[in-house]
């Protein structure tokens, strides 16, 4: 039940015990030498529908992205871009309609766990997963009403969650999920632990979600959509929530959203997704004011702007691929301004690096900063 | 009588509320979704209602439709109070305001045929023979930019943006004065939201219609909309332009509600 | 909120719900030879199932007659064949359970339509009628209609159907009111659409699978009823076969003769067992697909 046995990369058996722990983190210290705080590290990753015949059916392909200690990355897309399978495959929670048989996910994403482990996500077994969740990897869903149990008050959930990975009394659980609480921006803890989900509005579910998330004080958070369902100002709350739990406690998150305004706000690095592959990755700030791939471009000149000349929004042609169906070569080039009859059409591209941490899918990355019609 | 009528503004409402009222045997605890509201829309301008959710907005859209009679205050359409109107009065005003719904589904039924769907409101207000109707149903798509092809199509074979512009064309069909557009991108994908906002201000400025567009979001009522009206428990806190209102506001609620929307805008 | 990228193909999800499970099928033709055989027996119009012979009473099933070959089921101790009346009870049963199933339907549908859709006093006062009803056991009601107005059929059909419309009429009610507050009903005022419109094109095609599937388990229950009524002699009448009657009849032969009342107590199981599985089915799938 408790964290104490990992497999490690090399599948020998479990290192049980401080001395065989020492070994394995001795190894561990010269791998992370050249990681340099990887915290996740995803290769190769994808996911797969297997079709009733047997074949599978790729929705995801080769998608590859890596979040460091404390670091918050988003990955970024629409509907159909494959975006939430990625990271649930992560922990293999799949699906809005909860776990999915037909979804197989292949590839590697390696976590280096508190005990200074890598391990292989996608090679774990059934229990190991089981102690990685929650202890290892905090889960914000989608739709904090579903998510939450309705018949179980907000401190029992929390109390729930600890018990289940750590070492201490009941007590001691309740005393810790009323911190967690504070910490989640809850003026009156107290008050919100007694309380049922139905008694929450949304905003403040979402950050009971968030607190019962953190209970087993995971060091990553993977964050599918959580400001989707709010409104702005309670979207302001949470992803202040967020940020403060990053500079208090130095989490990671791995934050799934289509919002590009939210992303702008919390994100360190943007990875976005079209038709299920990676299309560019880099510094947020960066992809957003000089993006190379022509479907981040596009996506950022189709979002209404707040500016006080009303400038209207050019939207993409067509619909966003659907990631069952892609369209031969690239999967954008259907859509694309910039496609040329080519490689475009023919060639699906690999994913190349620009500079130091940016890389981008396309044939023909934007060079320089955009020319943009307004201010 | 008609022609100061429609000096006038296009509709308004004097000091309207909407309560609500728990229905059980007895009366139970009301909620005033809407409190006292006094709003007049002016022909040919885009009125821009913006708000969080529960703040009322999509309440008093449909009391300006007429789709709900206010508790108390008045609405009126060209002058006329609503609650005098019936039958073929009723109709006709029908005729002139339409309600657009954020989910396309209300309008497009899955069981028909998106034609079927186009051309109900056009047999429910009679007058028009079948060519006739084909040729409003047609200028309508072309309004929306979308294709006879449609038309023999069930809703759910098209993708989402088809769909709440198929659910406009049908508001369409009509020709009404008045387009009342509540969230009509809020559950499209960013891509195709801005495919909608176009259809929105293509409509506005080739047929001259006035749009109310009722939405949470800040940036896509900034741009459309000439008058921006904000909403907040049930009362309209600050109406006036666009420009003064998102960019100089003077209320405190809605500089928070500005705060909160700049802090997550993409300043470019 | 955008979508989520469909990520079970159409396909599949029509696979989840389309594969129809070996006792529905088994269902479905058991009742269809029922309703084919006592049907097209009905339909000659014959008189064979009266036919006695006092020679032949009480034969066991397989006995060979003087005039139909072999008695397929026996005969009862008038010597009448047990199979061919079965068929004919068969018919009759089927027949005032079907009217009595749509009778109280009509009533209770359009009841529950006019009360869900107008509210206010109109649905209170109803609802007030519908529960004075459910207190009154169903039995004693119709036994009290048919000590009032005698033993026809059509009075037996009518006391059904008064019997049972409060369920419907609740049931559509609901369905109805929270049908009344989906977008799609403003869509069709917002176009100028009046209440028959509404009610009839828009709401009743959206709330029409559920009601089906309870007409369709209600079914059952109403053959018992009939079956019960006619068990207790005051349904339908003699000479008329019925299924339940004929229960009662072969009851004081249940130890020498067993066929007699075993065999219609067998076609009671059969329709009343068919018809439930082939409404469980139908609910199970309408609920698949209300879901996806």
């Amino acid at each position: 039940m408790k964290v104490d046995a990992v497999v490690t990369p090399t599948g020998a058996a479990p290192a049980l015990g401080p001395a065989g722990l020492q070994d394995a983190s001795q190894l561990q210290a010269a791998r992370s030498a050249a990681q340099v705080d990887m915290l996740l590290d995803v290769q190769a990753l994808q996911v797969g529908l297997r079709a009733p015949g047997g074949q599978i059916r790729p929705i995801v392909r080769a998608a590859g992205f890596t979040v460091g200690r404390g670091e918050v990355l988003a990955l970024v897309g629409e509907s159909g871009s494959g975006k939430s399978l990625t990271a649930l495959a992560l922990v293999r929670l799949f699906g809005a309609n909860g776990l999915d048989p037909r979804l197989v996910a292949a590839g590697r994403a390696w976590l280096c766990t508190r005990s200074g482990e890598r391990v292989d996500l996608l090679s774990l077994g059934d229990a190991e997963l089981q102690a990685i969740r929650g202890r290892e990897i905090g889960l914000i869903a989608q739709d904090p009403m579903s998510a939450l149990n309705p018949v179980m008050r907000v401190i029992d959930q929390i109390v729930e969650a600890r018990q289940r990975h750590l070492d201490e009394t009941a007590a001691q659980s309740a005393g810790q999920a009323r911190r967690l609480l504070a910490d989640a921006g809850f003026g009156d803890p107290d008050r919100v632990a007694r309380c049922y989900p139905h008694q929450l509005s949304g905003g403040m579910r979402q950050r009971a979600m968030i607190a019962i998330a953190l209970a087993a004080q995971p060091r990553l958070l993977i964050a599918d959509e959580p400001t989707t369902a709010l409104d702005a100002a309670v979207q302001w709350q949470v992803i202040d929530t967020l940020q403060r739990l990053r500079a208090q406690q130095g989490l990671s998150i791995l934050f799934i959203s289509h919002d590009l305004g939210v992303v702008s706000r919390i994100a360190d690095r943007i990875a976005v997704m079209y038709g299920g592959q990676v299309v560019e990755c880099g510094p947020a700030q960066e992809v957003l004011l000089r993006p190379a791939h022509p479907y981040t471009a596009a996506l950022i000149d189709s979002l209404p702007r707040m500016t006080p000349e009303a400038t209207l929004p050019r939207p993409i042609p067509d619909i966003p691929a659907d990631p069952l169906n892609p369209p031969p070569g690239c999967a954008f080039h259907p859509r694309c301004a910039h496609a040329r009859p080519g490689a475009c059409t023919t060639q699906v591209p690999g994913l190349t690096d620009l500079h130091a941490g940016r890389m981008v899918r396309c044939h023909h990355p934007l060079g320089r900063p955009q020319e943009k019609a307004h201010g | 009588m008609d022609d100061a009528a429609r000096s006038g503004p296009v509709a308004e409402l004097v000091r309207a509320s909407k309560a609500y009222t728990a229905a059980t045997v007895w009366r139970g605890p009301s909620v005033m979704a809407v409190r006292e509201v006094s709003l007049a829309l002016e022909a040919g301008e885009v009125l821009g209602i913006v708000g969080e959710s529960g703040s009322g907005k999509s309440t008093l859209g449909r009391m300006l439709a007429g789709l709900l009679e206010p508790s108390a205050g008045v609405a009126r359409f060209r002058g006329r109070d609503l609650r005098s109107l019936r039958g073929a009065d009723l109709r006709a005003l029908r005729a002139e305001v339409q309600y657009v719904f954020q989910n396309a589904s209300a309008a497009l039924s899955p069981r028909r045929q998106v034609g079927a769907s186009l051309e109900e409101p056009l047999r429910i207000q009679g007058g028009l023979d079948a060519p006739a109707r084909r040729q409003r149903i047609e200028r309508a798509l072309a309004q929306v930019g979308l294709g006879d092809s449609l038309l023999g199509r069930h809703p759910h074979e098209l993708s989402g943006g088809q769909r709440q512009r198929a659910a406009i064309a049908r508001s369409l069909v009509l020709e009404p004065a008045v387009l009342i557009a509540d969230e009509p991108v809020a559950s499209l994908d960013v891509s195709i939201q801005a495919q909608i906002l176009q259809v929105l201000h293509a409509l506005r400025g080739a047929s001259g219609m006035t749009i109310v567009l009722i939405s949470h979001d800040i940036a896509v009522i900034n741009a459309l909309a000439d008058r921006v009206a904000v909403m907040h428990q049930g009362q309209i806190v600050e109406i006036g332009p666009r420009r003064q209102v998102l960019f100089e506001p003077r209320h405190d609620y809605t500089k928070q509600l500005l705060q909160a929307c700049a802090a997550l805008g993409l300043q470019r | 909120m955008p979508e989520m990228g469909a990520i079970t193909p159409p396909r599949a999800r029509a696979a989840r719900g389309g594969a129809v499970p070996a006792s529905v099928l088994v269902a479905a033709v058991v009742l269809a030879l029922i309703a084919l055989a006592s049907g097209l027996y009905a339909a000659t119009g014959s008189d064979l199932h009266n036919r006695t012979d006092l020679l032949a009473r009480l034969s066991p099933p397989g006995t060979a007659s003087t005039w139909i070959g072999v008695h397929l089921a026996g005969t009862d101790e008038l010597g009448r064949d047990v199979l061919l009346r079965s068929l004919m009870g068969s018919a009759i049963s089927f027949g005032v359970a079907l009217a009595g199933v749509l009778g109280g339907c009509l009533i209770g549908i359009l009841i529950g339509i006019f009360s869900g859709y107008r509210g206010g006093w109109v649905d209170r006062g109803l609802m007030v009628v519908v529960d004075a009803q459910l207190a009154l056991p169903n039995l004693l009601l119709i036994l009290c209609g048919i000590a009032l107005l005698g033993t026809s059929v059509w009075v037996l059909i009518a006391m059904i159907s008064l019997s049972r419309w409060e369920t419907y009429a609740r049931l559509t009610r609901s369905l109805v009111l929270s049908a009344r507050e989906r977008d799609y009903v403003d869509a069709v005022r917002a176009i100028g659409g009046g209440t028959l419109r509404t009610v009839f094109v828009h709401i009743l095609p959206n709330i029409a699978s559920p009601l089906w599937v309870m007409l369709t388990l209600s079914f059952p229950a109403v053959m018992l009823t009939e079956a019960g009524l006619s068990f207790l002699g005051v349904g339908v009448q003699p000479p008329t076969p019925s299924l339940g009657r004929m229960v009662a009849e072969g009851r004081n032969q249940l130890v020498t003769a067993p066929w007699v009342a075993l065999v219609p107590a067998l076609f009671i199981v059969m329709i009343t067992l068919s018809v439930q599985l082939i409404g469980d089915w139908l609910r199970d799938r309408a609920d698949v697909r209300a879901r996806v």
